[in-house]
């Protein structure tokens, strides 16, 4: 299972940007076709990511490209872009199960056979998509997350901004349901103000608290404290290091549920103890929490 | 050979980017360049064989280019001036697209 | 020959004479050598020091065709005096001075019409920003220009190397006996430290201020028994062109987080510790870098035990908050750090020589932990150019920047590995300023880079877990990117010695190609 915090969007036509990217911290650089791009300038913009991915070096960043959507200028973009196998492509305002199997059919025309197989990360924006969520999740092997474009949902269903945002519980929570039934991982709605700090803290908690996998950043200030809030703290990593090594000792000795510190090791606290180890292997968290 | 139809323009003078202006050239002068660049005595030769490099690769002829250059590498380079043939009513060959 | 530093200087060198060449940091010492000896003079009790204005006391020294004219540049791109002073002897009919500062700034650019005119004919300095630096470059004097390090101009003073027969003091406040203090008046620049030799060692010193007041001052930086001659001008220099303000941390992000990493790299050395001392610069890299270890060292209630070079208000903020015992001040950048000189007593004002002259019996730079250095460009050696530009001309000055990193126990070249399409890690540096051997560790956005004659680091950092990418990793990185780069072009002319601390030749900078 892919596993990434931080989702930072890059405008695809800004080569000073695009240079920068990768120097920046993200886990995933997403690089913009779509919305980030200005309406005359899609051609400009696709030409120049085209040629930046076959020349720049991401590492250590993943390359997620956002297309537009297939029904404007989605089909020349990934004509263009999957020969470069970016390590995703993110497809926005997806509604339907119908809608990946069309974008599969496009890139396993342009994709190279040696390289592995393009991934995609579908965003959910509208009431219909989320509605779909579920279908979409389950779609394709190489969905391997789902991303909420929290802005444009909350306009679709009509609903008023408030500060703790419980107009986004709902949707927030289809989003992780669907992404853990389909074996992949969800990624939130950024913050829009990037002075707010504060802001930004408090809502990263809340989203790591219901489940999501990582967020995504509209401003590279937001990418550091992403990457720590969606990271195991030095806590837990202790805690699951101990669970983890309790579990062997005990599955020597053949005992099946035991207890640590009073309280019952069963099957779902091992999985969460696993989970852990598992992200901070992936994210090279070899100290305690720091990355 | 390929020739520009109109005159059209590509890139900004941010830094790190390029701007290309395309425009039909005098007939059988070939490839024009004229090339500014704010690191012109350190890469200008490198952008100027990108540019030119470009346009050849595309069979364009009989045109002439204005280069404003603020520090692009050459992948900006190729980039910008495709861009530019392309609003200039060129034909790009199909495995550049 | 090619040098300890491979680069090619030679032997004789006309308008210097026989070259001595780097020999490493720390191989040439004084032998059997004596501080140089200035006039002795007495002034009475009914003598007075004050003289109307600068073309009388032209005529009273009297200054005279050839002299060696001191001057400070703790006023930077806002000071008068050196046109002041220049345009007087110019309409005195004076020729072939030596021009000896710390520092040419753009505002000293109406300087190239004397150049012409054979007023000026040598320049002794620490570094040349604009026109007069540009023409430098271009080969318009016969005799090469001098460049020495902050400390080496210090050392060539008090050593003989450099003879100053008039020093002209900059000096925001004197009294008529002489006493200076650079704290108060409207052109207060705080510290007068890059003075400080001169005064001890020039056989004249005026003191020229815009705010004379009645003997004696309270504060007192330079005293009046080294002080000859007080001439008052209207004006000494532009408070806008002396300060910036208050420096602001950047917020751009790339170099936020190479001043995160570079931190980090300090923690994981141990260095973040009680009794921490260290040099920043006022770039947009070290005050940042200056912010994250404050915010550490508060966390962790520790205090540091002193800070040096130019200071800027973040450190400032250091000593009022107590995260700082001593602040050791040769040039203060802004408003916040001359007030601080002016009313802490732990904000300790220093000259050249106590900062960085290695010819003394211990300068404050050896004692230092930790700097943070900019760089022009940094070699695979990890030799830094912090002089001339792509284009091989003269564009800053060379600072503190060899002295730092040959004191310090640990030396970190901070900053981005392209600026635009320029690499700033190169295969081998247009001119070495300070040499690799002092230099030990670079932090870019792409990456921690070791100098390999320190596997203790290495060691260090591995075991902290800070991923490494060695110099040349960065150095193809960076190629790859850019591509091959056209190295400036220049004729074999040399038009200025770039001199080590210790008064060896490191390095020449030859005439650029017009």
């Amino acid at each position: 299972m892919d596993v990434f915090r931080s989702c930072l969007a890059v405008p695809g036509n800004n080569p000073a940007m695009l240079l920068k990217s990768s120097s920046l911290g993200a886990d995933v650089s997403m690089l913009d076709l779509e919305d980030g791009v200005a309406p005359t300038e899609k051609d400009a913009a696709r030409l120049l990511l085209k040629h930046t991915l076959k020349t720049l070096d991401f590492s250590p960043s993943k390359v997620f490209v956002r297309i537009n959507s297939l029904d404007t200028l989605g089909k020349e973009d990934l004509k263009a872009i999957v020969p470069c196998s970016p390590y995703a492509i993110i497809i926005p305002k997806v509604e339907t199960a119908e809608q990946i199997a069309q974008v599969v059919e496009i890139v396993e025309r342009y994709e190279p056979k040696d390289k592995p197989q393009i991934r995609f990360m579908p965003v959910i924006e509208t009431a219909r998509g989320l509605a779909n969520v579920f279908s979409v999740a389950d779609s394709s092997k190489r969905i391997v997350a789902i991303s909420l474009g929290g802005e444009d949902f909350l306009a679709s269903i009509g609903s008023k901004r408030s500060r703790e945002r419980k107009e986004l519980f709902f949707a927030r929570s289809m989003m992780v349901t669907a992404a853990a039934a389909a074996g992949i991982i969800a990624i939130d709605t950024p913050v829009i103000d990037v002075d707010d700090q504060q802001g930004l803290v408090e809502d990263a908690t809340f989203s790591a608290e219901m489940g999501f996998t990582g967020k995504i950043c509209i401003n590279p200030r937001q990418v550091g404290t992403v990457n720590r809030i969606f990271s195991p703290s030095a806590t837990e990593i202790k805690w699951a290091k101990r669970i983890i090594k309790a579990m062997r000792e005990h599955e020597e000795n053949n005992s099946g549920v035991f207890s640590l510190d009073g309280k019952m090791v069963d099957l779902p606290i091992a999985l969460q103890a696993e989970k852990i180890m598992y992200l901070v292997r992936n994210y090279g968290l070899d100290r305690e929490g720091l990355s | 050979m390929k020739k520009p139809v109109s005159t059209a323009q590509a890139g900004t003078l941010e830094s790190n980017d390029i701007s290309i202006i395309v425009s039909p050239g005098e007939p059988g002068k070939g490839i024009v360049i004229e090339l500014e660049s704010v690191v012109f005595d350190q890469f200008g030769q490198l952008i100027f064989e990108e540019i030119r490099k470009t346009v050849e690769d595309q069979g364009v002829t009989d045109v002439y280019i204005k280069a404003n250059d603020r520090g692009a590498l050459n992948c900006t380079v190729a980039a910008r001036t495709l861009t530019a043939l392309a609003r200039a009513g060129v034909a790009l060959k199909e495995e550049v697209l | 020959m090619i040098n300890r530093v491979g680069k090619e200087v030679p032997d004789y060198i006309e308008g210097w004479g026989t070259v001595n060449h780097f020999a490493g940091a720390f191989q040439t010492q004084p032998v059997n050598m004596r501080r140089h000896a200035a006039l002795v003079k007495s002034v009475g009790p009914k003598d007075s020091k004050v003289i109307n204005n600068l073309k009388d006391l032209f005529r009273t020294i009297p200054v005279k065709d050839g002299m060696t004219l001191g001057f400070h540049h703790g006023l930077r791109n806002g000071d008068f005096v050196i046109n002041q002073v220049v345009e007087t002897a110019a309409e005195l009919g004076i020729k072939g001075l030596k021009i000896a500062t710390s520092g040419i700034f753009p505002i000293h650019d109406g300087l190239i019409r004397h150049i012409k005119n054979g007023v000026i004919t040598e320049f002794d300095v620490n570094g040349m920003i604009g026109a007069v630096a540009n023409a430098v470059s271009e080969g318009i004097l016969s005799k090469p220009v001098v460049i020495r390090t902050h400390g080496g101009r210090a050392r060539a003073i008090e050593c003989g190397d450099l003879k100053i027969d008039v020093a002209f003091i900059a000096s925001p406040t004197a009294d008529t006996y002489g006493n200076i203090n650079g704290t108060e008046g409207p052109s207060a620049c705080g510290s007068l430290g890059y003075s400080f030799p001169d005064s001890d060692f020039a056989d004249y010193v005026v003191a020229v201020t815009d705010n004379l007041l009645d003997h004696p001052l309270a504060r007192i930086s330079i005293r009046q028994d080294r002080v000859d001659y007080v001439v008052k001008v209207d004006r000494i220099g532009d408070p806008k062109g002396i300060n910036t303000g208050i420096m602001k941390i950047t917020r751009e992000p790339l170099q936020l987080i190479i001043a995160e990493q570079a931190a980090r790299v300090a923690d994981a050395l141990g260095l973040i510790k009680e009794g921490y001392s260290f040099q920043t610069g006022a770039g947009g890299v070290p005050l940042a870098f200056t912010s994250f270890v404050a915010q550490m060292m508060e966390q962790r209630k520790l205090t540091a035990s002193f800070a040096v070079g130019g200071i800027t208000s973040l450190i400032v903020d250091m000593l009022e908050k107590g995260l700082l015992r001593t602040i050791f001040d040769v040039q203060s950048f802004d408003v916040k750090a001359i007030e601080s000189m002016g009313k802490n007593v732990n904000h300790i004002e220093m000259g050249a020589s106590f900062y960085a002259n290695p010819f003394t019996s211990g300068c404050i730079v050896n004692r230092l932990d930790n700097c943070i250095l900019g760089a022009l460009e940094i070699d695979t050696g990890f030799n830094v150019n912090v002089i001339t530009g792509v284009d091989g001309r003269i564009m800053t000055g060379i600072g503190g920047n060899p002295d730092t990193a040959a004191g310090s126990k640990i030396a970190m070249v901070v900053g981005n590995l392209l600026r635009g399409r320029i690499p700033v890690v190169v295969d081998k540096v247009h001119t070495v300023c300070t040499p690799g051997e002092t230099i030990d560790i670079l932090v870019t956005e792409k990456g921690v880079a070791v100098n390999p004659g320190r596997q203790d680091l290495i060691d260090k950092l591995k075991e902290a877990r800070i991923p490494l990418k060695n110099i040349h990793e960065q150095r193809a990185l960076v190629e790859k990117m850019v591509g091959k780069m056209q190295p400036p072009k220049t004729t074999d002319r040399v038009v200025a010695i770039v001199e080590y601390r210790d008064g060896t030749v490191i390095d020449v900078i030859r005439q650029v190609k017009v």
